[in-house]
């Protein structure tokens, strides 16, 4: 009994001694410390199966019922065993969880030098702001490097998850919450909302586009000069505002059918309403289909579409853009 | 039979009803009152249905607890199992009430100030409510001279410490209706900001459980005045005597948590 | 003792504590085929990824999926062994006449019922519940959703818990036989004991959680307002400070019946049984002591995060005594694979996966990647759907013959269990896959390269439904047209075997003395075991 207990409290110390170690090294990559973290999970876990699932196939075939009534051995325990299954779990337990605090700690802890950039979630999408105060839709720019966001929410509780980088983190509304990551190569991340928050949450994507750090500047100054444009070109006003307004968390622009129906090419058509009426889409439906999406539902769409306040010409504005896309 | 000998003690339990049909009174009885709320908030029907659900609810769950109590109280004899029940019934409303203080503190604690500056001056009310506090815990002791008298049979003095016991506790009650209804008038309802919602949440959530402790206490009247209460059948008033005593703690944390801490306006 | 009453009146008026059990065993069922067809319309939703809609669409696909997990969780786990398995095996195994309070027995079905119905009413009315079985606040508040179908059932369905933890706390406190010691109870009556007082404990604070969900929706007050002060994380707190617990609340009383069942088939005393009664009293702990742990993206506080996952991970280790005690009782046991006993090692195999897994989420640096994705869809699916469903079944199965007096038919029950176990096994291990891509949960649609997963999980899942449905067959055919069973088909040495079956209306003629645990197979001394 002694020997076992002190046995068991020996090793304990002889593994957990590099664990210490392990967790004052930095890894600098929350994901790459994710995947080692994960792997010895899974070894562990696949160990701990197969301890479990050996003896509960073989014992049931070894010790066969030869008998009717037969009965088995007499055993009522054995405590050394019993600490022993006590004891095995309790290291792995801390084994696992001391790997894990440290990754945490990696998680929680931005690097000084990080790129910040903003983003507001609401139903159904992401507002994105750069530092330099560029504002986008569900898209974000940032250079090759540690990036921190700030989240909030406009409306109820979202999430911003991005699987490729292993983060993720809830949208609140009314507080800020922060992640980072380290975004090392250039590419095109999506993003997720990974928080139930209504109809469009399975529509509520958008994605992380990582870019070198010149070409980054670059968009900056082009995006400077853009949104110039924009105030004066009612087509680009009114991209702006399907994006800022929700619209495109629930209409694709490219004719992909999403939560609603794609917006593409809708100007001009004939559409089945569910009363299986049909009527021209033309702008003043198109106005009307916006402040007030209860008067006339397209047939087969779930009637989920929320009403938006618009200001005058904004209504204008979208059908101008509408008519562009062909 | 390996591993019983037979022919033990007599039942120790009697199973003493075979059909009851009080239970499924006053379950539909139960179930009414949130129907009546539903047909009123959700569907938007006229109120008089609504009106009419609640009040056959009310009929209902009444008819059927007096039929429940009367079919008990016919037994010869009682067990006094009631006694351990209503102290496990006691921590589920510890619970209740933890929840909601933990739900006070949590919010208490993220806010900059306590109470937050859109309260109105004057509130909490605390003078009143250490009179309130003087009418719930004298009459937690006058409950227990009221158990007191019973235990040796005077049934008199009983029954005197009984209505001492219901006047200090409606005079309570009346306070606090006092209390809401000066408050509302001056502006802190429950939507004004957190501090009002649980102000009013958790004082109501004591109130409606003063209410419960004094239609026991009437019950105890009703039952003792027909002489169905005698120093052998002690377990409901034990068991009234236990919630009065809980409820009575709750409000002292109530007035610590509810009046005294904001009292002293933290953060402002 | 007076006539047995008969017909219908028998059933509606009654307060025998076996008539309601099985009543609940009836309504329970309902709700999980109710259950089982939601999902399976889900699952069909599934079979493609483009965006178009196959039956349903988003929105009648969030409602199924709350309405499945509720009926699932609420009206089908927590009734069956609560209701039926409470009621029908606790004053059996401690020697009673019947339950405390008889008639808040009835009252607590009767909650039960009116709480499920109004459920019904937010898969059917408009106004539909499509907030998720969690009811998070603020969408809850926001939302087209009847939120008061969701308050009041759970209200309903709260009262109904409560009375019966404190009717059976009480009975298993007051009314045990002489005799029947603290030791000397079978395990399921410790693991109901258990789920009782988290039941106690946990139920009247969703209770409150949910009230002010009402007041915020209907009076205007700022409990989870955050524009108006309130905080919507205080609603999440609140729920898991029960809806943690509440998984053990169906895992305590399922641990005991395995015992039961294992202890039985392999006619040998449980093994280190004291350590089983603490493990089930440290889980019942602890288990208040987790519930961050499904905050830990939620932007709680960075320390609480790490005090929760250390809480957390530790619950695996009185989980481990369990199973390791378990395989030890095996060890040199004399096992008869029967359909009860078969339910019971797949039940142990699946629990495992799920378990490991579920350490996997208490890890805090682990489910940051995981969270709220299908990988833990997978993990309770496991550990909770599948592993619990079946060892349920286990159990009608193993007190079968008691509560019908007939014998069940053993052929089918194999070929169903062997049917469920690979459809069942198969049908969720997509998602493990899914949610390690990191891809989130309650998606109407997920990126079309998840269709070929989707539908390896949508095929398997058909097949474990086909099991169950060919079980629900076999029980319903043998209670009717079964083969009359003995009174104590597995020579069982537990109490309840011991009386008539089905058992007579006062259960025991006498109070019973009880000389000996319920374990006892093969001791040395003593009497040899006589056959039937
Ligand atoms: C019966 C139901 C049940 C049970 C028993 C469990 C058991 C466990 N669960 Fe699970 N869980 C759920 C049902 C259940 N869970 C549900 C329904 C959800 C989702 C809710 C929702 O969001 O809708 C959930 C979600 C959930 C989360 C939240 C994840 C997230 O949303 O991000 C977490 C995180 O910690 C978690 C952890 C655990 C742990 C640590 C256990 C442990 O108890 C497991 C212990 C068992 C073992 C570990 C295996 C056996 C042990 C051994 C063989 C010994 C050796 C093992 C070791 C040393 C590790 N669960
Ligand atoms: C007890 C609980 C339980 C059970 C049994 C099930 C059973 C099933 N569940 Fe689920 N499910 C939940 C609890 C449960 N579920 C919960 C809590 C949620 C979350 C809701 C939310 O997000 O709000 C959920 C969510 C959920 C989703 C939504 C995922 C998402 O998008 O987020 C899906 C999707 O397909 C799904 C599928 C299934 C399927 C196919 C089955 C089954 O049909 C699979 C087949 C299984 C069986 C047939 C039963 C198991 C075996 C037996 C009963 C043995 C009996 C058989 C014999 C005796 C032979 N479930
Ligand atoms: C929650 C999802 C959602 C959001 C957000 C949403 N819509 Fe819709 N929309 C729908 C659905 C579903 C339909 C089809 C059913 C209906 O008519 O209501 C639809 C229909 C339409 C139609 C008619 C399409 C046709 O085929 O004739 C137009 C135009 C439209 N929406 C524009 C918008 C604009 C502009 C916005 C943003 C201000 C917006 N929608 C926001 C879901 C949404
Ligand atoms: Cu936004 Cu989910
Ligand atoms: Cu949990």
């Amino acid at each position: 009994m002694q020997r076992i207990v002190l046995g068991v409290i020996s090793a304990l110390f002889v593994l957990l001694t590099p664990l210490t170690a392990f967790a004052q090294e930095k890894l600098h990559d929350p994901a790459a410390g994710w995947y080692s973290h994960f792997n010895l999970w899974l070894i562990i876990s696949i160990v701990i199966y197969l301890v479990v699932t050996i003896p509960l196939i073989y014992f049931p075939f070894k010790y066969r019922r030869k008998k009717t009534n037969q009965d088995g051995a007499y055993i009522q325990g054995n405590t050394a065993l019993e600490i022993l299954w006590i004891v095995i779990p309790i290291i792995i337990t801390l084994l696992l969880g001391v790997q894990s605090w440290a990754l945490f700690t990696e998680y929680r802890t931005v690097p000084k030098d990080a790129f910040e950039a903003k983003s507001v979630a609401f139903m159904y999408g992401f507002e994105m702001t750069s530092p330099e105060g560029i504002t986008t839709m569900n898209e974000l720019r940032v250079p090759v490097g540690p990036v921190k966001m700030n989240l909030t929410s406009k409306d109820v509780i979202h999430d911003f998850a991005i699987p490729h980088f292993r983060v993720r983190e809830d949208m609140l509304p009314g507080r800020t919450t922060y992640l980072w990551f380290n975004a090392k190569k250039p590419g095109e991340y999506p993003v997720f909302c990974s928080f139930y928050c209504g109809t469009g949450h399975s529509g509520m994507l958008a994605k992380v586009i990582v870019m070198e750090k010149n070409d980054y500047d670059e968009w900056v100054k082009k995006q400077k000069g853009a949104s110039e444009a924009a105030a004066a070109s009612p087509e680009l006003m009114g991209k702006e505002l399907l994006d800022k307004s929700g619209c495109t968390g629930c209409h694709s622009i490219t004719g992909e059918v999403k939560m609603g129906p794609s917006l593409k090419g809708i100007l001009g058509k004939k559409t089945i309403l569910a009363d299986d009426s049909t009527v021209t889409v033309d702008e003043a439906f198109i106005k009307e289909k916006i402040t007030n999406p209860e008067a006339k539902r397209i047939k087969g769409f779930p009637p989920v579409m929320p009403p938006t306040q618009l200001k005058p010409g904004e209504s204008e504005a979208i059908s101008a853009y509408l008519k562009t896309l062909k | 039979m390996e591993n019983v000998a037979h022919g033990g003690a007599q039942a120790v339990h009697h199973h003493e009803v075979e059909l009851s049909i009080w239970p499924l009174i006053v379950g539909i009885g139960a179930f009414l009152v949130p129907i009546s709320f539903m047909v009123h908030f959700s569907w938007e029907a006229p109120s008089t249905f609504a009106l009419l659900g609640a009040g056959v609810a009310v009929v209902l769950l009444l008819v059927g607890l007096f039929g429940w109590v009367n079919e008990v109280h016919a037994k010869k004899e009682e067990v006094g199992l009631s006694k351990v029940a209503i102290v496990v019934f006691i921590i589920s409303e510890v619970a209740l009430f933890g929840g909601l203080f933990g739900g006070y503190f949590y919010t208490m604690l993220l806010s900059p100030s306590w109470p937050p500056v859109s309260t109105p001056e004057g509130v909490p009310p605390i003078e009143l409510a250490l009179l309130l506090t003087f009418f719930l815990v004298t009459s937690s002791a006058w409950m227990h001279m009221a158990e007191t008298k019973l235990e040796h049979g005077d049934m008199g003095g009983f029954k005197t410490w009984l209505s001492v016991t219901f006047l200090f506790g409606l005079a309570f009650l009346v306070g606090m209706a006092y209390e809401w209804n000066h408050l509302i008038g001056d502006g802190f309802n429950i939507s004004v900001n957190t501090y009002g919602t649980f102000f009013y949440t958790i004082t109501g959530f004591h109130g409606s459980h003063v209410i419960v402790g004094l239609a026991l206490q009437a019950f105890l009247m009703i039952l003792a005045l027909g002489g169905k209460i005698s120093k052998k059948k002690q377990t409901l008033t034990k068991v009234t005597g236990l919630y009065w005593h809980f409820v009575d703690i709750v409000w002292l944390l109530v007035l610590s948590m509810i009046y005294v801490i904001p009292y002293f306006k933290v953060g402002q | 003792m007076a006539e047995q009453p008969t017909g219908l009146r028998s059933w509606i008026f009654t307060t025998d504590h076996k008539k309601i059990g099985v009543m609940y065993l009836v309504t329970a069922l309902v709700f999980f085929v109710v259950g089982l067809l939601l999902a399976a319309v889900m699952r069909t939703e599934n079979l493609d990824m483009a965006r178009k809609t196959i039956i349903i669409g988003p929105y009648l696909y969030n409602v199924f999926f709350t309405i499945h997990g509720a009926a699932m969780v609420l009206f089908w786990m927590i009734p069956v062994l609560l209701g039926f398995f409470a009621n029908y095996m606790i004053p059996l195994m401690i020697g009673a006449h019947d339950v405390a309070f008889p008639r808040l027995n009835a009252l607590s079905y009767w909650f039960y019922v009116g709480s499920g119905l109004i459920a019904v009413c937010g898969l059917i009315l408009p106004g539909r519940l499509d907030i998720g079985w969690t009811g998070y606040a603020p969408y809850s508040l926001v939302g087209g959703a009847n939120t008061a179908f969701y308050v009041f059932a759970v209200h309903l369905l709260g009262a109904s818990s409560i009375s019966g933890a404190v009717n059976f706390i009480t009975t298993i406190i007051t009314l045990r036989a002489p005799g029947m010691t603290w030791g000397r109870l079978n395990l399921t009556v410790w693991g109901l004991l258990g789920a009782f007082i988290i039941q106690l404990v946990g139920v009247p604070v969703l209770a409150a959680a949910v009230t002010l969900l009402l007041f915020d929706k209907y009076l205007g007050t700022s409990f989870y307002n955050a524009f108006k002060g309130g905080n919507p994380l205080l609603y999440e707190h609140l729920f898991w400070f029960y809806g943690h617990p509440a998984v053990y609340v169906v895992a305590l009383p399922v641990f005991g019946i395995v015992s039961d069942i294992i202890a039985t088939f392999a006619r040998k005393k449980i093994f280190g049984y004291t350590s089983m009664v603490i493990a089930i009293m440290l889980i019942t702990v602890v288990g208040f002591e987790t519930w961050v742990h499904h905050l830990f993206v939620a932007g709680t506080l960075n320390w609480s995060r790490v005090v929760f996952m250390w809480a957390t991970i530790f619950i695996g280790v009185p989980t481990g005594i369990k199973i390791f005690n378990w395989l030890a009782t095996l060890h040199k046991g004399s096992i008869e694979l029967t359909a009860p006993m078969l339910y019971a090692l797949g039940f142990i195999s699946l629990f495992t996966i799920g378990g490991v897994t579920g350490v996997a989420n208490g890890l805090v640096g682990f489910d940051i990647s995981v969270h709220d994705t299908h990988w833990i869809v997978a993990h309770f699916h496991y550990v909770l759907a599948i592993s619990m469903s079946m060892l349920i079944m286990g159990g009608i199965y193993y007190w079968f013959p008691k509560f019908t007096g007939k014998m069940y038919n053993e052929k089918l029950a194999k070929f169903a269990f062997w049917l469920t176990l690979i459809g069942a096994m198969v049908a969720f291990f997509p998602q493990f896959i899914i949610g390690y891509d990191g891809i989130p949960r309650r998606y109407w649609k997920l990126p079309v390269e998840y269709t070929p997963h989707m539908r390896i999980a949508a095929i398997f899942s058909y097949i474990a439904i086909i099991g169950f449905f060919l079980t629900l067959y076999n029980f319903l055919h043998s209670a009717m047209k079964g083969k009359p069973a003995s009174s104590n088909p597995w020579n069982s040495k537990s109490l309840e075997w011991q009386i008539p079956s089905p058992p007579p209306f006062y259960n025991f003629e006498k109070i019973p003395v009880i000389t000996e645990g319920p374990y006892e197979y093969g001791k040395p001394e003593g009497e040899a075991p006589k056959g039937h």
